[in-house]
């Protein structure tokens, strides 16, 4: 016990040191504000830090950067940003060099080499060029479609198209402004949302939308008859259940992807606090995505996606 | 050994029960005295927000005594429009601890000025920590040596959580108190040293400070059966009632009267209240928890909750020697079960032990039950610490035979605790141990790293520096904010808001329930807007950002 207790004290100490120093912060900081500047709207470059729980690079940061949580990097297979700036604190050394291992196809540089902090550069070997379905998420059409013709009560059912206002589509229906206060906050599962959710740990920026045992939901991208995109070569989408405070329902969901009104794939999932990732062939020709979510249960799933092409840069 | 004699072996010298009283007064003393010291950097959790405004408004119930009295008109004080005006606020807890609140603002602010509100508030929290210390010692002298029992009181004093806990108006460390009290009470009563009245006093009050005790009786009486204190015969239940120790007839007379006196709400309609009282906390609704990376919002819970985050929060040493006071207990059951008489003192110690054990199991077997709500915090099952602690230095008294070694170890321990304190105070709330990295590690893991929003309270000063009102301010409620604003902290009533998109300034606790809102401020907010933050060694706490004005 004399032992643990020195060594417990010992071990504190040694603790207090892994939190990066002032001065190192600053001068990682001026270096991320130089070297981390997104070079167009396009071609922006993604800050993350290992660990994944740290915001230390963000308080009082010189530059306004995008920024991704490690933990969700490390849940997926395809990275979709040619360039990553990345803070390693001292107790992250482990897991960035992990992370790094396995992704082959970039190769780092060091760009600041403190005592306490260290911040690289993470560059795709081969360039690639993505097209990022979240961008398009405003073109984007949704409905809600029943999944029988009749309600309970014997109304018909009839498909409900969702209007986009400001990151949403709102599939609340026509009725719900005259509904009492605490029944509009349980229907806001659905609306269809852009934005960062709790699919990981440290949360990940996603595209939101639940359906119920009577209506799936159904979300259709044009793609822009562009001649970027014609070297895309690959669907990837990445998806998983927000946890927020939500419990998630007992019923699987069902993820249907269409490319040109064309099944692409079926997926079942039970719903889990868990991060995924499919990888579909693409067509260049493709004019459009359609993702189908269906469940039989009662309760909304609350899936979340990031659906993304990518290809080689020409 | 005949009943005297095992009376008269109970029965310690005067002198050496003067020596123990003042032992025990000066561990109280120290206790309060650091409290006071060190309790201005802690903010006002959401739970003080509540109680700040509890005690504010049952001051004026006590007012009203007064205002009734010089009129001649006592009876008011006791209808119904006199008692709800003031006491239906937060009736889902009993009053003791509230009413005490509410004297201590009522003379100590109000009418004479000599504190601060906050501080008013807290101080008698911080006497009834001091009473925790105060019969721990007492506790512990029934089987410990001075020096051990003090260092029993230390190492529970220096706990890091539990001394976090300590400062708050809060009841988890007053309902703490009343557990060792009224376990002291209970062993001091069989053993004659106390009359068979003062389990029942001191079970109402217990009762009367939350609900966490309300199971001990229950636990006490199987102790009592099971070491052939009270005797009951399945298939004579009546004849056992007939011969049922006065003390157990007093938990059922007594008890009730003192908890139905000290709450006016009640009087009204002392059934439906009392049973609105227990469905409340037998229905009551689930805190969300981070738990290795995943958020627990429902049952059914990890039955290992509890323990796993004993066993990551209590500091290593103090660890260590709970699980040689287990062993120790374990090999001397298995091998001095037969060895002693029924009334022999060998045996008289070994119920005492398993009396610690019991009282220090139960509240982590009730949290630890699937469908027990989870509230989250370590403090719902702290108050079976203190007996954990008497456990583990009885332990170390039959593992080490040196007085010597007693101390040494007692104080590396000791020492290690309090380096600990030092190294995470004010925010205390969030230290873990080595086990999983300290709070480094913890949030690696996804580990809660805080809760109840006291951490914005070193961000404060942003408030005064800009004009705007509406303010996302997280876990921090609006009773917080009013006793900020009343104590100068800040220099405005804010309106609350709760999402970061709908306003400019948000202090957000990036974990938990709240990284939802942490993701919308990072959906909305530049990152040169993230101004300012409290952290833990880099585990960031509470996010200060603002987004400029469109």
């Amino acid at each position: 016990m004399i032992v643990a207790s020195i060594a417990s004290i010992r071990c504190r100490l040694k603790h207090r040191d892994l939190a990066p120093t002032d001065a190192d912060i600053q001068t990682a900081q001026t270096i991320l504000a130089q070297s981390c500047q997104s070079v167009s709207a396009n071609e922006t470059i993604p800050l993350t830090t290992f660990p994944s729980f740290s915001l230390t690079p963000l308080i009082q940061s010189p530059i306004d950067v995008p920024f991704l949580p490690s933990d969700g990097l490390e849940k997926i297979k395809t990275l979709q940003h040619n360039q990553y700036c990345v803070w390693v604190e001292q107790d992250g050394q482990t897991a960035f060099q992990h992370f790094y291992e396995q992704h082959p196809e970039y190769e780092r540089e060091i760009l600041v080499d403190t005592h306490t902090v260290d911040v690289f550069l993470l560059r795709k070997q081969e360039p690639i060029r993505s097209f990022s379905f979240r961008t398009q998420f405003s073109q984007a059409a949704v409905r809600r479609v029943p999944t029988k013709m009749y309600h309970v009560k014997r109304q018909p059912l009839v498909p409900i198209t969702c209007p986009y206002k400001k990151n949403k589509f709102d599939c609340r229906g026509k009725g719900f402004s005259k509904l009492p206060k605490k029944q509009r906050r349980k229907e806001n599962w659905k609306q269809v949302q852009l934005g960062r959710k709790h699919v990981t740990t440290n949360g990940w920026p996603v595209i939101e939308m639940s359906s119920d045992h009577e209506y799936d939901t159904e979300i259709t991208f044009p793609i822009p008859n562009s001649k970027d995109l014609q070297e895309l070569k690959k669907l990837v989408i990445q998806y998983g259940f927000v946890r927020g405070q939500y419990t998630f329902p007992q019923s699987p969901t069902r993820i249907s992807v269409f490319i040109d009104d064309q099944l692409a794939k079926t997926i079942e999932e039970e719903p889990t606090f868990d991060f995924k990732e499919i990888q579909i062939p693409w067509i260049a020709t493709s004019k459009t995505l359609r993702l189908i979510i269906s469940s039989a249960d009662k309760k909304p799933q609350h899936f979340a996606f990031d659906a993304f092409l990518v290809g080689p840069s020409s | 050994m005949n009943k005297n004699k095992r009376i008269q072996s109970n029965i310690k010298p005067t002198a050496d029960i003067h020596i123990d009283r003042a032992i025990a007064s000066i561990c109280a003393l120290f206790t309060f005295i650091l409290l006071w010291l060190t309790h201005d950097a802690i903010g006002f959790t959401r739970d003080e927000g509540y109680y700040f405004k509890a005690a504010r408004l049952y001051w004026g119930y006590f007012e009203a005594i007064g205002t009734h009295l010089t009129h001649f008109e006592p009876w008011h004080i006791f209808t119904k429009s006199e008692i709800d005006q003031h006491w239906s606020y937060n009736h889902e807890h009993p009053v003791l601890v509230k009413s005490l609140f509410a004297m201590s603002y009522g003379i100590l602010h109000n009418v004479s000025g000599l504190l601060n509100e906050a501080t008013a508030i807290r101080l008698p929290a911080w006497i009834f920590s001091a009473c925790s210390a105060y019969w721990l010692y007492h506790l512990s002298r029934i089987k410990l040596s001075k020096t051990l029992a003090v260092s029993a009181v230390l190492l529970w004093v220096s706990m890091p959580r539990v001394f976090w806990h300590m400062h708050l108006a809060c009841f988890d460390i007053p309902v703490c108190a009343m557990h060792i009290f009224l376990v002291l009470t209970f062993w001091r009563v069989l053993n004659r040293q106390q009359p068979w009245w003062m389990f029942a006093v001191a079970f109402g009050l217990g009762a009367t400070v939350k609900h966490n005790i309300l199971v001990a009786p229950f636990v006490l009486l199987f102790f009592a059966v099971r070491h052939r204190y009270v005797f009951f015969y399945l298939k004579r239940p009546f004849e056992s009632l007939k011969c049922m120790p006065k003390m157990w007839w007093g938990l059922i007379t007594i008890s009730p009267l003192i908890f139905l006196a000290h709450w006016p709400y009640l009087w009204p309609n002392p059934l439906g209240r009392i049973a609105y009282y227990l469905g409340f906390h037998l229905s009551h609704e689930h805190y969300p928890i981070s738990y290795f990376g995943d958020l627990l919002v429902a049952p059914p819970f990890p039955i290992l909750f509890p323990f796993v985050m004993s066993a990551v929060t209590i500091p290593i040493p103090t660890l260590l020697m709970i699980c040689c006071g287990l062993s120790v207990a374990l090999w001397s059951m298995f091998t001095h079960r037969r060895s002693t008489s029924q009334y022999g003192y060998a045996k008289r110690q070994r119920a005492f032990e398993s009396l610690l054990w019991l009282n220090g199991l139960f509240p982590f077997l009730l949290i630890a039950l699937p469908n027990s709500p989870i509230f989250g915090g370590t403090k719902h099952w702290m108050n079976g610490l203190p007996f954990w602690i008497v456990f583990a230095l009885i332990g170390l008294q039959y593992v080490l035979q040196n007085r010597k070694l007693h101390v040494v170890v007692t104080l590396c321990a000791i020492g290690a605790q309090i380096f600990a304190v030092t190294e995470v105070h004010p925010y205390g709330l969030s230290y873990y141990n080595t086990f999983v990295g300290f709070e480094r590690g913890a949030a690696e893991i996804g580990l809660q790293r805080t809760f109840w929003g006291y951490e914005t309270r070193a961000l404060m000063h942003h408030v005064s520096a800009h004009e705007q009102k509406y303010w996302v301010f997280g876990d921090t409620n609006t009773d917080d904010m009013l006793a900020y604003y009343r104590s100068g902290l800040i220099d405005k009533k804010l309106k609350l808001k709760w999402k970061p998109h709908s306003t400019h300034h948000s202090f957000v606790q990036p974990q938990g329930e709240f990284k939802e809102l942490f993701l919308d401020m990072l959906d909305h907010y530049p990152t040169t807007g993230f101004h300012d933050w409290t952290h833990i060694h880099g585990v960031p706490l509470a996010v200060y950002g603002e987004r400029p004005l469109q």
